[in-house]
């Protein structure tokens, strides 16, 4: 049951159509699992405690910088210098201080993977490189927790959506372990509003799924391109040998 | 035959495979994706998967940023 406070918050959520007071409750028992707090995470978790996500678990080593402030809304010039998730659970509760925000500053690796992801509802890969990335999708295919990934550089932007119970590819289906992006400077390159909008991308599709609304796209990549405004989508087929989903 | 590479037509042998085409076209394999008739194709498989005439074929970059 939502009380009054809560009505009032969340009236115009409510007024979508597909929407109830019990998906808004539902929502407020879910955990959100959100790894990395860059331009990516900054974007997603913003969008996910407004509007109503009962716990956001946020998982960075990095402490907050000056080139970070263009596109990462989370931080001001006074927090250069300090853990990025201990700012961003303090800034979100002050957002919405009905949610649960659990900061954890540590690198998600291979050995506390399981225990970074335990009980969550969704994952949201936010993070910046390959190994990191290769690293949730198989704790996540391992506990059977569905993820989302996205990915942004220079004017390019990446969603995949991936569901370990459902027959499709991995990420390790996707890219290899060794197959990295081009490895220049422009790699490092990228315009704020780019990431912002796969950000908010990963946050639109983690809340259809937690309040059952539309239908997902898992086991599909989809590509944004910022300067001819487009999107292009393809299916990931799983690979028979594939050491994280075993071609399901 | 013939087959379409980001929506421009392109002339490659029979039995061509996707390595083969990389290297036709001169492209650099650092950092690039590709799919075949909208379905990713490995880069474990590019040596041995067979393109076919009027296949749709997209490069496209391996974004891994945040
Ligand atoms: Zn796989």
């Amino acid at each position: 049951m939502l009380n009054n406070s809560e009505y009032m918050r969340y009236s115009r959520q409510l007024l979508v159509d597909g929407m109830d007071d019990d998906k808004q409750a539902a929502l407020g028992k879910a955990t959100v699992v959100i790894v990395g707090l860059g331009g990516l995470g900054c974007a997603s978790a913003l969008y996910l405690a407004g509007a109503g996500v009962g716990c956001l678990r946020l998982v960075d080593d990095d402490q907050v910088t000056l080139s970070n402030l263009p596109r990462q809304p989370l931080y001001t010039e006074q927090d250069v210098g300090l853990n990025k998730v201990d700012v961003a659970c303090a800034s979100l509760s002050q957002r919405n201080s009905t949610i649960r925000t659990e900061p954890c500053v540590t690198r998600f690796s291979k050995a506390n993977g399981k225990a970074l992801i335990s009980g969550s509802s969704v994952v949201l890969d936010c993070s910046d490189n390959m190994s990191t990335r290769h690293h949730i999708n198989a704790a996540c295919y391992t506990a059977g927790v569905p993820l989302i990934v996205a990915a942004a550089s220079g004017v390019d932007g990446q969603l995949v959506m991936l569901h370990p119970a459902h027959e499709h590819g991995c990420y390790q289906c996707l890219y290899a372990p060794h197959q990295g992006p081009a490895n220049n400077c422009l790699e490092q390159g990228v315009l704020g509003p780019v990431v912002g909008m796969l950000g908010i991308m990963q946050a639109l599709s983690a809340l259809l799924w937690l309040l059952k609304m539309g239908e997902p796209q898992w086991g599909k990549l989809r590509v944004f391109n910022a300067l001819s405004s487009s999107w292009q989508g393809f299916n990931i087929p799983p690979l028979p040998d594939c050491s994280v989903c075993g071609g399901n | 035959m013939q087959v379409l590479v980001n929506d421009t037509p392109v002339t490659v042998p029979a039995q061509m495979h996707i390595s083969g085409l990389i290297a036709q076209l001169e492209l650099s394999d650092n950092g690039i994706a590709v799919a075949v008739n909208h379905e990713v194709i490995n880069r474990q498989r590019w040596d041995d998967y067979p393109l076919q005439a009027n296949d749709t074929i997209t490069f496209f970059s391996v974004v891994a940023g945040g």
